[in-house]
């Protein structure tokens, strides 16, 4: 099941709030957040519900041991059957068939391919489970006693299938102790709104372009044709992610749960650093606090530590070259960054930095499109050659006109106006009654228009799905 | 947090839980419908349950599909989704490109159930299984834009070729393959859009066996493009086009073709049909069209066949003139049926089958007035042995009439080839 679709909005979501807040008693809350969670999961892929229990039990199970063995080998020995454990799953179930693939190439062996289906979501859950292992381990949180508690904080499908990768610390108090206030529901539910709006209006029809445009052969491409797709994807890309996290965000806040943000305004960075400090915020601090950090971090070999950080990271995208090397082309501009340029962007005016921050993050999403290295390399060549003669075209013209308004919407949303206007009216003017007054128009409206798209509609992609 | 901000919150949280409250109360009550007319498809049903369809998580697909298609007013939400949509830029010049985002028709190739006879006509669902096609609107009128492949076509030929091969004694082959609208209509600026249907004609009839005679009528219908040949809001053609197109096929069969100044006919107006359906471009629901359908002196005795049996032809009539609205254009041949027959009082011997997908419908009529006997074959949806109905029937000619789109389209292409067994 997915956010945007009529089911969730009209049916699972009224009733699990419904349900929810039938009850006082803690227990049946967490029980119902449990089985409508799994409902959810088993919705899209019934059959790996199994695999997500399986990862929750042994990370449950490791966390107790963690504790109860703290300061001896058996803790030790928790901890390692903890990553084993996941990242193993990992490993089979999304990077198999790529690590066949390529020890087939380096070593000229010809092993069958292993093709194992992707359960939904098993990126986002294995790491908060490495997570929570870790951070028990530390002893920067209790481990969890209650079985249910921690199938709740795993199987929860605000953040499942799509994120943020929510840490087990940033909840524990809530997990154990929630307080709903009415405030934060009201909050909660606006923010589901917007998330909804910017997947079903800007992510969806973002996408029929990107896929006119990237889908076609290159070679019958204007340039400037191309240069629409790879813009539009940017588009796509950053709405449906971030639409997405704010329908998570936001529903956490209906039920008590606060999840820390995961994007930032990451279109305003003013260097790629700055952009990788804004977009999917809870991924970037997982590979600092847990790779980065325990590699040395800048205290020592600096680069060799942000090269296997930018090479998982984009590992982590997907079992796929580009990925990888989608990851390396930010370790690039990070360690040159790192290395002398943030401090010559500092010389210059925000402007600079700004463009040049958009220049290099643009034209990267093209790696991260094709997994295919003949298409990529067709569709770069294309995107520069400028002395082809077939710059422009009639049809161009006539997709830009039609989508004008619309696309300067999307420019301006990626830019903090929520925020400006809701601080505007609150600190400036004194009367934050009309926001939130508006808040509530703009609602029904962003409800009203998301299931006018939605009916009848069956083309709803979600890019980081297969995560 | 002072009083106004917790009145706030309260309307915000009881709008919002009502909002989506009372709309699923109502989906879950309101009543269901089996088929859309605007989008001239039939909505997904529920699902019926199996173990297997619940694991690999078909079943729930559908249960989604079930509820999105059969969610209250749809049509009401169909069209604010349309005027949206249209808010969101302006058009540049004249003409408006549409590409179809949804090809939810293409998902209607595993419906067979045609075989079913009932009263009306059946919903005209020519656009199945085609290559998603561009669209542009210009104008008022509305064109579909040609870009197959020449591999594609040289892989159509092949299989005209096979049928030609058969070893069928006496048969003779006939292709004729239909144009689109915009290929009369290209000024300088817009040729760029679509290919040439011309060459791409020529390509596929360079590859066809001597022995198979090729209808070149684009070149008839070139004649009079300043007619109303095509529909402006439908990809079909209209049957003074299919007209057009007979009169080159007798040409080349050999037949004086019908004089239209001594026939009667009747016409459907206000006819919105598959471009207005896919584009929903306001332009289009201005200009909608008539359908033209022509009453020959022939006493035609029209039967619908089935792909089960050699020997059943259940007695009809050759138009569906209960047909109307966006289905209008199932006039002809009481629309895609899988196999009809139409026998005429001309004892002269002449035994045709035609294989079609829904341009045939327009087209086929005309014969009444030069054969004795006429098959209609859809290749979507004839899943009988094709060869022992045509040996029974004692066909001697065979007539293979496709739009351009099909004889490049995978999907078409197996179909046709499929017909063999």
């Amino acid at each position: 099941m997915v956010f945007a679709s009529l089911i969730f909005l009209f049916l699972f979501l009224p009733l699990n709030l419904l349900l929810y807040y039938s009850t006082k008693n803690a227990t049946w809350r967490n029980s119902i957040l449990i089985l409508f969670s799994l409902f959810f999961y088993g919705w899209g892929e019934p059959i790996w519900i199994t695999l997500m229990i399986f990862s929750a039990l042994v990370d449950y199970v490791n966390g107790r041991v963690i504790e109860k063995y703290r300061g001896t080998i058996g803790a030790k020995i928790g901890l390692v059957s903890s990553l084993i454990i996941n990242l193993g799953l990992l490993a089979t179930f999304k990077y198999s068939s790529f690590i066949v693939e390529n020890v087939n190439q380096l070593f000229g062996t010809s092993f069958n391919l292993p093709h194992f289906a992707l359960p939904i979501g098993i990126s986002f859950y294995t790491f908060q489970t490495i997570s929570y292992s870790v951070d028990v381990y530390r002893n920067e949180v209790k481990a969890q006693k209650s079985f249910l508690k921690f199938l709740m904080f795993v199987s929860l499908y605000h953040q499942l299938v799509a994120g943020p990768i929510v840490r087990y610390s940033h909840i524990a108090e809530e997990i154990d102790n929630r307080k709903e206030k009415l405030a934060d529901i009201s909050k909660g539910i606006s923010r589901f709104c917007i998330g909804l709006f910017k997947k079903v209006v800007i992510a969806n029809v973002a996408a029929e372009l990107v896929a006119k445009y990237m889908d076609a052969d290159a070679s019958s491409l204007a340039v400037g044709g191309a240069w629409l797709g790879l813009i539009m994807f940017a588009i796509q890309i950053y709405f449906d992610f971030s639409g997405y996290s704010d329908m998570a965000i936001g529903l956490g806040w209906m039920f008590g749960f606060h999840y820390h943000e995961n994007f930032k305004y990451p279109y305003t960075a003013t260097s790629v650093s700055d952009f990788w400090r804004r977009w999917h915020i809870s991924l970037g601090t997982f590979f600092k606090d847990y790779v980065y950090i325990p590699l040395g971090g800048n205290k020592k070999h600096i680069y060799l530590n942000l090269f296997i950080v930018w090479f998982l990271t984009g590992m982590w995208h997907g079992a796929s070259w580009n990925f990888i090397f989608w990851g390396l082309y930010f370790f690039v501009f990070i360690a040159l960054e790192k290395a002398f340029l943030l401090k010559t962007l500092k010389k210059l005016p925000k402007f600079f930095s700004h463009f040049y921050a958009l220049l290099v993050i643009i034209p990267g999403w093209v790696i991260f499109y094709f997994t295919d290295t003949n298409k990529l390399y067709a569709y770069i060549e294309r995107l520069f050659s400028f002395g082809s003669g077939n710059l422009w075209n009639v049809g161009l013209t006539s997709d830009l006109t039609a989508h004008l308004f619309w696309f300067i919407f999307a420019i301006i949303a990626c830019m903090p106006v929520y925020h400006k206007a809701k601080a505007f009216f609150e600190t400036s003017l004194k009367k934050p009654a009309i926001f939130e007054t508006a808040a509530i128009a703009v609602n029904i409206v962003c409800i009203f228009l998301c299931v006018a798209q939605l009916v009848g509609k069956s083309y709803n992609p979600f890019i980081y799905f297969r995560f | 947090m002072t009083k106004t901000e917790n009145t706030i919150n309260i309307i915000n949280v009881t709008v919002f839980t009502l909002v989506l409250g009372i709309g699923g109360l109502a989906s879950l009550s309101m009543k269901k419908q089996a088929v859309s007319e605007i989008e001239n498809r039939q909505l997904t049903p529920f699902p019926a349950y199996s173990d297997s369809a619940l694991w690999n998580g078909n079943y729930f697909r559908q249960v989604d599909q079930y509820y999105a298609d059969n969610f209250p007013l749809r049509n009401r939400w169909i069209n604010v989704s349309g005027s949206f949509r249209n808010k969101f830029g302006f058009e540049s010049g004249d003409i408006k490109i549409y590409e179809p985002a949804n090809d939810a028709e293409a998902n209607e190739i595993t419906d067979t159930t045609k075989n079913t006879v009932n009263s009306g006509p059946l919903p005209d669902d020519g656009a199945v299984g085609e290559v998603k096609k561009r669209l542009f609107v210009f104008k008022n009128r509305a064109f579909e834009m040609f870009g197959g492949s020449t591999a594609m076509g040289k892989s159509y030929a092949n299989v005209i070729n096979s049928y030609n091969r058969l070893g069928i004694p006496g048969l003779q082959v006939y292709n004729l393959i239909i144009p689109v609208a915009l290929e009369f209509e290209l000024t300088e600026k817009y040729k760029k859009l679509q290919k040439p249907n011309r060459p791409a004609i020529e390509s596929i009839y360079n590859e066809l066996d001597s022995t198979i005679k090729k209808v070149w009528a684009i070149d008839e219908i070139r004649k009079h493009r300043e007619e109303y040949i095509y529909f402006n809001t439908d990809h079909h053609w209209t049957s003074l086009g299919a007209y057009y197109a007979y009169r080159a096929f007798c040409e080349t069969a050999g037949l004086t073709p019908v004089s239209l100044d001594t026939v009667r006919y009747k016409v459907k107006s206000t006819f919105l049909g598959s471009l207005y359906r896919l584009t929903r471009d306001p332009k289009l629901k201005e200009n909608p069209d008539s359908v033209k359908y022509y009453l020959f002196r022939d006493s035609v005795r029209f039967y619908i066949g089935s792909s089960n049996s050699l020997t059943y032809w259940g007695k009809s009539k050759m138009y569906g003139e209960g047909a109307n609205g966006s289905n209008s254009y199932s006039v002809f041949l009481q629309g895609d049926l899988p196999i009809v027959k139409m026998e005429t009082q001309h004892n002269n011997g002449r035994k045709i089958a035609i294989v079609k997908e829904s341009y045939g419908n327009a087209f086929a009529p005309f014969l009444v007035n030069n054969y004795e006997k006429i098959i209609v074959v859809d290749q979507r949806y004839y899943t009988g042995d094709f060869v022992a109905m045509l040996k029974k029937e004692g066909i001697n000619e065979l007539l293979f009439i496709n739009n351009i789109f099909a004889a490049h389209t995978p999907f078409h292409i197996e179909k046709i080839k499929r017909l063999k067994k």
